[in-house]
């Protein structure tokens, strides 16, 4: 059977069941679901089939608890597919032990900054009115645990160093391992190479060796402790949702890039990781990742221009009756982390810090959508508040990827990919960064997705089975009625009284 | 460098494989998958003395019952449309009544066995044995 007739055989039984259960059928037509076709996308198809069965606030409760209590198990998981992925590059014949060029005395990795900083987070000074939206521990320079703070904390230490190679290196790994594992060093000015097109100097440079602790160490735990050292969203003591939240609403409504003036070259380049990004998520288990995933089609370059330019003027278009330019204005997503912190800090009151944390990342989704749906129609507000939720599902995967390939983890895949195909061997940007190093992104692709998926099959699985309870209930109440009923047909009842106690109101002919 | 490039390995294996449409789709199918329980039993002596009082199977009462309850109950109109003459969905509804009750009083053929205990009953009492059988309508 098709994955097209399973996806009806599904939506026709789960109108059959509201049928029985509900009276008379107040599902949409299966053919109305843009999800309705034989693409492999499993969020789309449950996110339409859950929009038949539920509502804003239930869905809005398992928003907030992935942004809560799942994110532990969210990280867990990612770092646990992390180390198995990184474990295959080294058993893959190269030598385990870590290269000498690599060692705190060798030449290291050197990369240029737009090589692992993708999104251009580091052009944004933490300690600026809106470097919390996007850097975690934000104000402890190099001796933060979020890799980027340091890393943005490095070029600014050394930004004004234009000597060729210049800048002091810095040690990454004390403030969340106890121990150094990496240096990084900023050279605003790389080393000048002569070729026979002439002299040519690389500048902005990253330069990353093993800390002198790791020379001796073996690459699988190297691997291993720096994984171990990234907080992916924020202190393990402290998890911090709202960051998801961030990168959501600026991938959707481009509310920080606006903000921070990113280009529009840039956002496009960002538009291009996010449409792979989209391709391998929505891509089946059996499906070969090939290169055509990594080309845009002029439908999708399109799109992805579109896309850049209203993220430029920080809006969304919406499709409602007509369409609606709907955007979120900085200052509620600012409001909305302040709330975050507040619950963290624990000023709120009686409430404990996770419950705390919970209503204020509920009133700050109430808060976002209600911003995002100031513009529509007083009819159309609840829809494009509940479609807000669904385009918080449909994003979080990727946005989380999006969180994960910014320079805190790209170093390291960098670093990786250097030993695996030479120290001289370069990519070109983040696309061809992806394609070479797919299968790494593949595995952290799926674990997300699977939560994202696990999450909206129980939601679905829950209220199915309620409506096979409730189908349950009436399939004996009819059982039992059925058989009164032909009972008192055989003692000569008339059937209009027959049909009274059935509950069938016709008008008797 | 290496022998066994990056690109070359087989594909990343998902921890339940739920990142696939085909498992996703098997799992709420299975859903649905539910046992039901048998029907009660008539029991056989009212069968033998009420099964003479039915009136048997109209298919215009069964159309007129249809139609009536489409109209009141889920809203569809019943009644001739001005300017487009005959109701069409009335006449669907009557015929197909009609074309179903046709085929079971005509095509419609109840096999039922008798169990070996109840007919050595029925053979010891010398009359007819005041139990059910179990069939199905072919």
């Amino acid at each position: 059977m098709s994955v097209y007739d399973q996806k009806k055989k599904v939506m026709g039984n789960i109108a059959a069941l509201n049928a029985i259960t509900e009276g008379l059928p107040k599902f949409k037509t299966t053919n109305s679901f843009s999800s309705m076709n034989n693409s492999g996308n499993s969020t789309d198809f449950l996110l339409d089939l859950i929009k038949s069965l539920i509502g804003y606030e239930d869905l809005k409760k398992n928003v907030i608890d992935v942004l809560t209590r799942k994110l532990p198990e969210i990280e867990s998981d990612i770092k646990k597919n992390l180390k198995l992925q990184l474990k295959e590059y080294t058993s893959c014949g190269v030598n385990p032990s870590i290269p000498s060029w690599l060692r705190s005395t060798g030449s290291g990795v050197n990369l240029k900054l737009s090589d692992i900083d993708f999104f251009q987070i580091t052009k944004t000074d933490p300690k600026s009115a809106f470097g919390f939206l996007i850097y975690n521990d934000y104000q402890s320079g190099l001796n933060s645990t979020d890799f980027n703070t340091f890393l943005y904390s490095n070029i600014e230490q050394n930004k004004s160093d234009f000597n060729p190679n210049g800048g002091t290196a810095s040690p990454w790994g004390l403030s969340t391992m106890g121990t150094n594992i990496i240096d990084v060093k900023f050279s605003p000015v790389g080393t000048p190479t002569t070729s026979i097109l002439g002299s040519t100097t690389n500048n902005n440079i990253v330069k990353i060796t093993t800390n002198s602790n790791f020379d001796n160490k073996t690459l699988a735990e190297f691997n291993e402790s720096f994984v171990d050292s990234i907080y992916l969203f924020g202190d393990p003591n402290n998890y911090d949702g709202t960051k998801i939240i961030n990168t959501i609403i600026d991938n959707l409504f481009g509310t920080t890039s606006a903000q921070i003036g990113k280009t529009p070259k840039q956002l496009k380049k960002e538009g291009e990781i996010n449409e792979v990004l989209k391709c391998i998520l929505n891509s089946d288990e059996n499906d070969v990742i090939d290169d055509n995933y990594f080309k845009f089609d002029n439908e999708q370059l399109s799109k992805i221009e579109t896309e850049a330019n209203n993220r430029k003027l920080g809006i969304k278009v919406l499709e409602t009756c007509g369409d609606l330019i709907a955007s979120v204005p900085i200052s509620e997503l600012v409001n909305s982390n302040n709330l975050f912190t507040a619950a963290t800090a624990n000023q709120i009151g009686v409430l404990s810090q996770g419950e705390a944390q919970v209503q204020a990342i509920s009133k700050a989704i109430d808060n976002i959508a209600a911003a995002q749906a100031s513009n529509a129609a007083t009819i159309d507000i609840p829809t494009v508040k509940f479609n807000f939720i669904l385009d918080l599902i449909k994003n979080m995967a990727q946005s989380i990827i999006n969180i994960i390939l910014s320079p805190r983890l790209v170093t390291l895949f960098a670093v990786n990919f250097k030993i695996l195909y030479g120290q001289a061997s370069m990519y070109d940007g983040p696309i061809d960064f992806i394609k070479k190093n797919k299968n790494l992104i593949i595995g952290i692709s799926k674990v997300i997705l699977e939560i994202v998926i696990k999450m909206l099959i129980t939601l679905a699985l829950k209220y199915i089975s309620k409506k096979i309870a409730k189908k349950f209930e009436g399939d004996a109440v009819e059982q039992n009625k059925n058989y009164v009923i032909q009972i008192l047909s055989l003692v000569g009842v008339s059937p209009e009284i027959i049909k009274q106690i059935q509950g069938l109101n016709y008008i008797g002919a | 460098m290496s022998e066994c490039k990056p690109t070359q390995k087989n594909g990343p294996i998902s921890p339940s494989g739920l990142s696939s449409i085909s498992k996703v789709l098997k799992l709420l199918l299975s859903a649905f998958i539910l046992p039901q329980k048998p029907a009660l039993k008539i029991p056989p002596f009212l069968l033998l003395v009420g099964a003479e009082l039915r009136p048997g199977m109209s298919a215009r009462e069964l159309a007129a019952n249809t139609i009536s309850r489409m109209e009141s109950e889920a809203g569809v109109p019943m009644g001739d449309i001005f300017g487009d003459g005959p109701n069409a969905v009335k006449s669907v509804m009557l015929i197909q009544a009609e074309e179903q009750v046709n085929h079971i009083k005509t095509k419609a053929k109840v096999s039922s066995v008798i169990k070996p205990e109840d007919m050595a009953a029925a053979v010891l009492s010398g009359g007819v044995a005041i139990t059910s059988t179990s069939g199905i309508i072919q």
